[in-house]
């Protein structure tokens, strides 16, 4: 199917049908809404998407950058519509069906593209494209699990959207805490207060920044720079 | 006692020695110019400068050359951030005499020049251009901070025209205005030195006390006269037609 966007009443009816979900409601996905004109519309560019059952949200990623290749996305890269018409699309991968019939949806925003800056990062189509588009298989640490889990790393990396923009940081992170043996991040790395865990990274790069201009320095500076409490994921 | 430590001696640059504009292209994402004028005394003169262009979560960076010997990059195309809210500007002068580029100066938050004219002169509204698709104009009516009129920045010239041509002006202002009352004065509480009070003071200038009422109706009909007064006040329909014979002769 053609990636297109949802308009107004499109999005509203999105956002009604979680509401719904959230209270209990045991509903079918309205797919009609993607391809029905009074409730979506299409877009200039070409995005063919396959029927795709994905491991994680890193190929969930991978698949939406491969089909857009290399035409523009930046028209469409505040456009709600369609961001939520790719959550949309993936609604049964991200927020699947019980045995019972009912479905647990996060907040809103995690499918609605918000317009509010700390909202945005958790739309968990926008994000999980933004950075494996800007970072391809480095951003795998942090988008590694399966589509309904949007994971500690995520939240605490994203809490400063400056870092996203830091290659070196990215890198950094993802030397540390990326275990490629397992597939996964390495144990401890998204605990809240173990020594070395992504909190405290987070608390260290925002004493750095006040010194360094954190954006040129690169991943190797960084994990230089890095007092002894993380070396126990350095050596990991 | 709360203190800050600023071992580094890392400067805060003033607003006044940055200035940025934008500087729409119809169809196409929009680019900026900037100018310094910095107090180089109190700047390493090899210092690194560097303008970070934000808008939401989407960061574009530019490298300015040196505190000394500013060289404009040639290109200063915004392609890369998301458009569809407002773009800021940060800038950073970063001393990279040693191995680290450590952080010499730096400002943030820098509004384009169009924005802080549209605020330091006390306006109740900003006005702004960015990509619509096919809208013409729409108000954004943020969390905190005044309301948006933003035009569409396909139409060519799109910011001169609302603040010159009685076309664009007669059709879209008293529809926005309309659109910005409903929304701040709907409310029966309404916080001193808010945005909202602005506006309310603004409207009760123009149609008298808003009347102290739960009824929608009569609510709207009060708005609905603000509107009618400010149509009058600025001639609004009277300059559509001249405009209109002046096209026609």
């Amino acid at each position: 199917m053609n990636a297109r966007r949802l308009n107004k009443e499109g999005v509203r009816m999105f956002e009604a049908h979680i509401e719904a979900l959230r209270m209990g409601e045991k509903l079918k996905t309205p797919e009609s809404l993607l391809t029905d004109g009074e409730t979506s519309e299409a877009i200039d560019l070409d995005i063919a998407l396959t029927d795709q059952t994905f491991g994680s949200r890193y190929e969930l990623g991978d698949a939406l950058v491969t089909a857009v290749g290399r035409q523009n996305l930046q028209p469409l890269v505040g456009d709600s519509g369609f961001w939520s018409w790719l959550a949309l699309y993936w609604f049964d991968q991200l927020c699947p069906e019980k045995a019972d019939g009912s479905r647990k949806p996060s907040m809103v925003y995690n499918y609605i593209l918000s317009e509010g800056y700390n909202h945005r990062p958790r739309h968990a189509i926008f994000t999980t494209w933004q950075l494996v588009a800007t970072y391809g298989e480095t951003s795998r640490f942090l988008l590694c699990k399966e589509l309904p889990v949007r994971g500690e790393l995520i939240e605490q990396m994203m809490a400063r959207q400056y870092y996203m923009s830091c290659a070196g940081v990215m890198d950094a992170a993802a030397k540390l805490y990326w275990d490629p043996a397992g597939g996964s991040f390495k144990s401890g790395a998204a605990s809240r207060k173990t020594a070395g865990c992504v909190t405290r990274l987070v608390a260290w790069l925002q004493q750095l920044e006040l010194t360094y201009d954190l954006f040129s320095l690169n991943s190797h500076e960084l994990l230089a720079l890095m007092p002894a409490e993380f070396d126990r994921f350095k050596a990991a | 006692m709360q203190r800050t430590i600023n071992h580094t001696g890392r400067r805060k640059l003033e607003r006044s020695e940055v200035s940025v504009e934008l500087v729409e292209r119809p169809g196409l994402p929009p680019e900026f110019e900037a100018d310094f004028t910095f107090d180089k005394e109190r700047l390493p003169e090899d210092g690194a400068v560097y303008v970070e262009a934000y808008s939401r979560n989407t960061l574009q960076r530019f490298h300015y050359g040196t505190v000394s010997n500013i060289q404009k990059p040639a290109n200063r195309v915004l392609d890369k951030i998301d458009l569809s809210g407002k773009t800021l500007f940060r800038v950073r002068v970063v001393d990279e005499s040693e191995h680290l580029g450590r952080l010499a100066a730096g400002v943030q938050g820098l509004n384009t020049q169009s924005d802080d004219e549209a605020s330091q002169t006390s306006s109740l509204i900003i006005l702004a251009t960015r990509p619509l698709g096919q809208q013409t104009w729409k108000v954004n009516i943020p969390e905190s901070g005044k309301p948006e009129l933003v035009i569409n920045n396909s139409i060519p010239d799109a910011l001169n025209q609302l603040k010159s041509n009685p076309v664009f002006q007669s059709l879209i202002l008293p529809a926005a205005l309309k659109q910005v009352l409903m929304f701040y004065l709907w409310e029966d509480e309404i916080d001193e030195n808010s945005v909202q009070a602005e506006w309310l003071a603004f409207s009760v200038h123009l149609a008298g006390e808003k009347p102290h009422t739960e009824d929608p109706a009569e609510l709207a009909g009060w708005i609905d006269d603000v509107v009618e007064i400010f149509s009058e006040r600025f001639q609004l329909c009277e300059m559509l037609n001249l405009k209109q014979e002046e096209a026609a002769s």
